[in-house]
């Protein structure tokens, strides 16, 4: 396995560094593709304030050709779910779902093929991160991208990728996700953060020897303890 | 913004340690806002006095704020910032070993990860000494071991200073640390108490979009199977309970 399409992929790191982003441009999977990075924050360079006007310094800077920048503007707002909002509207005013949804709208204007996300999940509660995750679901089978997530979380990793690469300062190890996060010894000796639903199971079958398996949903992990205490 | 200070009645205790927690768009940050900039308004007291009626000096050892990512640095690194203001070399060197950053203190601004920001402004704010602390969603920028070495200095902190300590976030797990818990949504508080007995009422929380942390929700499941009788942080004691 590697990093493609058909995959999303995790980058577990350590603490955050700009040297995992340097280290993916490098990737020979993704280094000759459209890549577009999806932060947090938003530069409020000169006052750009507006979504218009956000939307629009975008395309100017990236030199990003269209025939219609307004049609595209709207498109890649609709496909993020963003169509109701004013595109007068300031920036400030949004809320960090919307905040997050709009950075990734952003990114879709220069129709990038991979999309690389720094803590995608950050900021959002359980219902929105539900409806970011499936949204990028439905974007990667339909607009046929590669996503990547980079992120401390192990628990969201766990939960939501399916190829890992473990990073910190140097590439410590990559394959399959659960694989990698359910090395609890390793991930242990590199102060690497562990799944907590990883974690418990990896206690109770070294402790006790408990035929329960590791599971990525706290529902199946309840029926294994059932079926075994 | 007026509105939330109208609806909400909040009061808290010296020396305490407050979390408020609540989904996206709940209120969490303007709260904040107005408890640390609006000090024109007459409802917010300390000490039974208005907020107005301290000069800016004494407010500097009353109330500080971090607000993720919105400082001015004055200086071009931490040490130069703490030196242009004054702090004394007893706290900056207390602050920096209990965070454990004084290897990046003397990195220029420019080299800094938003994470370092972050951590910088609440060397800032404590290093004041302030009565009062405000923290708004900063585990959002930091990583689980910055928030244990955070919660374990604030702890040392709070038993050497009197800090009182009001913290918001979308992370359930953070309010663990805290002695109590306010739930807010749609400018009402939904839920108040001890973090363990808010935490209880799964359904309520999740109805509010909030995620339960790993092992309360895991404990308030087992129990509803009756194969637990308590709420169990603790992964080895709960392995214990359930196999020994």
């Amino acid at each position: 396995m590697e990093i493609n399409k058909s995959n999303i992929t995790g980058v577990l790191i350590r603490k955050p560094s700009d040297k995992i982003i340097k280290y993916l441009l490098n990737n020979e999977n993704i280094n000759n593709k459209r890549i577009s990075i999806i932060k947090d924050e938003f530069n409020y360079i000169n006052f750009k304030t507006t979504i218009y006007d956000y939307m629009n310094y975008e395309i100017k800077n990236k030199n990003i050709i269209l025939k219609d920048d307004l049609k595209k503007i709207k498109d890649s707002l609709r496909i993020v779910g963003l169509s109701y909002l004013d595109l007068d509207r300031n920036i400030n005013t949004l809320s960090e779902s919307e905040k997050k949804l709009l950075s990734l709208a952003l990114s879709l204007l220069s129709n990038p093929e991979v999309l690389i996300f720094l803590e995608p999940f950050n900021k959002l509660d359980l219902r929105n991160e539900k409806r970011l995750m499936f949204l990028l679901r439905k974007i990667k089978e339909k607009y046929d991208k590669t996503i990547i997530f980079i992120s401390t979380n192990s628990n969201m990793l766990y939960k939501n990728t399916d190829y890992l690469i473990i990073y910190d300062d140097k590439l410590l190890k990559e394959g399959s996700t659960k694989e990698l996060l359910e090395d609890v010894v390793f991930l242990k000796k590199n102060s690497l953060s562990i799944p907590e639903i990883v974690e418990f199971t990896y206690i109770a079958k070294s402790k006790y020897n408990v035929k329960i398996d590791y599971h990525s949903d706290i529902r199946d992990i309840i029926k294994d303890i059932y079926k075994h205490v | 913004m007026n509105k939330i200070i109208e609806v909400y009645d909040f009061s808290f205790s010296k020396n305490t340690f407050y979390s408020i927690s609540g989904a996206n768009n709940s209120g969490k940050t303007t709260l904040i806002r107005l408890l640390q900039k609006d000090i024109h308004n007459n409802k917010i007291q300390v000490n039974n006095k208005n907020l107005n009626d301290y000069n800016m000096n004494e407010l500097n050892t009353i109330i500080r704020g971090v607000i993720p990512l919105e400082i001015k640095f004055l200086g071009n690194s931490l040490i130069e910032e703490l030196n242009i203001r004054n702090i004394d070399e007893e706290i900056q060197n207390y602050l920096l070993k209990g965070l454990k950053i004084k290897s990046i203190s003397k990195m220029k601004y420019s080299e800094l990860t938003n994470r370092d920001i972050v951590l910088f402004q609440i060397v800032i704010a404590l290093s004041y000494k302030p009565q009062i602390l405000l923290l708004d969603c900063v585990s959002n920028y930091l990583t689980n071991t910055d928030m244990k070495n955070l919660y374990k200095l604030l702890n040392d902190y709070r038993s050497k200073y009197n800090l009182t300590l009001i913290s918001t976030t979308n992370k359930l797990e953070d309010t663990l640390y805290s002695d109590y818990l306010f739930i807010i949504d749609n400018g009402n508080i939904y839920l108040e108490g001890k973090p363990l007995d808010v935490l209880e009422k799964d359904n309520v929380l999740n109805k509010l979009g909030l995620s339960l942390p790993f092992m309360i929700d895991l404990s308030v499941k087992l129990r509803d199977y009756n194969l637990l009788d308590n709420i169990e942080l603790d992964k080895d004691r709960m392995v214990d309970i359930l196999w020994k």
